[in-house]
């Protein structure tokens, strides 16, 4: 449901790095999206089409790169993939899993031409 | 290798997840690309595989800046000044009608003659619940967030400046009724309370694991009503401590009273510390 604030970020974001560079047209933009960070793809992908409309961004590709989720195990130590932010180790089934990747929400790249 | 900047391009790899070229009749973002990532790419940044030879000056940033970065800026600085002025500060979070308002009512109603209260309170429209706090003898902030989802950090900080914060006090901010988006936001609290009222449905932590997962306490509200509906209590918490094996559990009911010497004991021990 937050997606369309999340793409208002985006935009903020992409506006604050062009006008620091003196850039006035975005042609490219890579967000690393967590599977764990509670972001819908689609959702954001939508947000973006409304938000990024009439914006120095609004001939800009846009690619989503997937994180998938990862943690380490607090009992048995093993690094593990993980699916959900709660899901219990699948080598000892216990259920503290410290979180090491995937809760990327991060504008990573830009391009402009 | 690309000569513009280095990027790589030729590199077979590198070809198969390319960019298609930018479909400029739509005059929209041509969003097209959702792959894996594979952190830094060796020679260049993600967007190297855009590059085609002969396209003219581009210019590639790197930025590496967080999108909720803003939002989790303010909340740092909402939290340093509630931490100066030595107040403790409770996220409410709920779906509508797990009856936050009439929990907070009653205490306040307990705790205003023992330690100083403040709400902020959040709302979609309307200062009803605001003017309902006021009414139990306690400043009230009301924040419309219009067609927003939730609160937010600089919505909250601005709101911290209307009420006159004292050390030892407890200030209650009650988020937009909603399981989903306010999970994602830190406002500069102390913790998250999610209330589930026994009217729901018990297995709601597993529907909505984010926001059981962010809370550190959980009260199961309406627990009067028990004897009129299928809620089974303890198949609620073992849903909660699978999301959250740290998760503190109260039974409360707003309307008896039940469970609010634990509630307010709980509270007292946290503004005592903070």
């Amino acid at each position: 449901m937050h997606e369309y604030f999340m793409a208002e970020s985006v935009l903020r974001i992409v506006e604050e790095s062009a006008r620091a560079h003196g850039l006035n047209r975005v042609t490219g933009i890579a967000i690393e999206v967590g599977e764990l960070a509670g972001v819908d793809r689609e959702a954001l992908q939508l947000a973006l089409h409304v938000v990024l409309a009439g914006s120095i961004a609004q001939e800009a590709c846009v690619t989503l790169l997937v994180v998938p989720g990862r943690g380490r195990c607090t009992r048995c130590g093993r690094v593990v993939a993980l699916a959900t932010r709660y899901d219990v180790c699948p080598a000892c089934g216990h259920p503290g899993v410290a979180v090491t990747r995937g809760s990327e929400l991060t504008v990573v790249e830009m391009e402009a031409g | 290798m690309c000569v513009t900047c280095g990027c790589g391009h030729g590199v077979p790899e590198a070809r198969t997840a390319r960019y298609q070229p930018l479909d400029r009749q739509r005059r929209r973002p041509l969003i097209m690309g959702v792959r894996p990532s594979r952190g830094a790419a060796p020679i260049g940044g993600p967007l190297a595989m855009a590059h085609e030879p002969g396209l003219g000056a581009v210019q590639r940033l790197r930025i590496e800046r967080e999108i909720l970065g803003r939002n989790n800026g303010e909340a740092r600085r909402n939290r340093a000044r509630l931490k100066h002025h030595g107040v403790f500060a409770l996220n409410l979070v709920s779906s509508p009608g797990a009856g936050k308002t009439s929990l907070l009512v009653r205490t306040l109603a307990a705790l205003k003659a023992r330690i100083p209260a403040w709400v902020i309170e959040g709302d979609q429209a309307s200062s009803r619940d605001a003017e309902r706090i006021r009414n139990a003898g306690v400043p009230a902030v009301q924040i419309n967030t219009g067609k927003g989802c939730h609160l937010d950090a600089h919505r909250v900080g601005w709101a911290l400046q209307g009420l006159p914060l004292e050390a030892g006090g407890v200030l209650f901010i009650e988020n937009v009724g909603n399981l989903v988006c306010p999970a994602a936001f830190d406002l500069g609290e102390d913790h998250k309370v999610v209330i589930l009222s026994v009217t729901e449905g018990d297995d709601k932590p597993l529907k909505y694991p984010d926001m059981f997962h962010a809370a550190d306490l959980m009260l199961v509200n309406k627990i009067d009503l028990l004897p009129y509906v299928t809620f089974d209590v303890g198949a609620c918490i073992g849903y909660a401590r699978d999301v959250n094996p740290r998760l503190a559990v109260l039974e409360v009911s707003a309307t008896s009273g039940q469970g609010f010497p634990e509630w307010l004991a709980w509270i007292e021990a946290g503004a005592r510390a903070a």
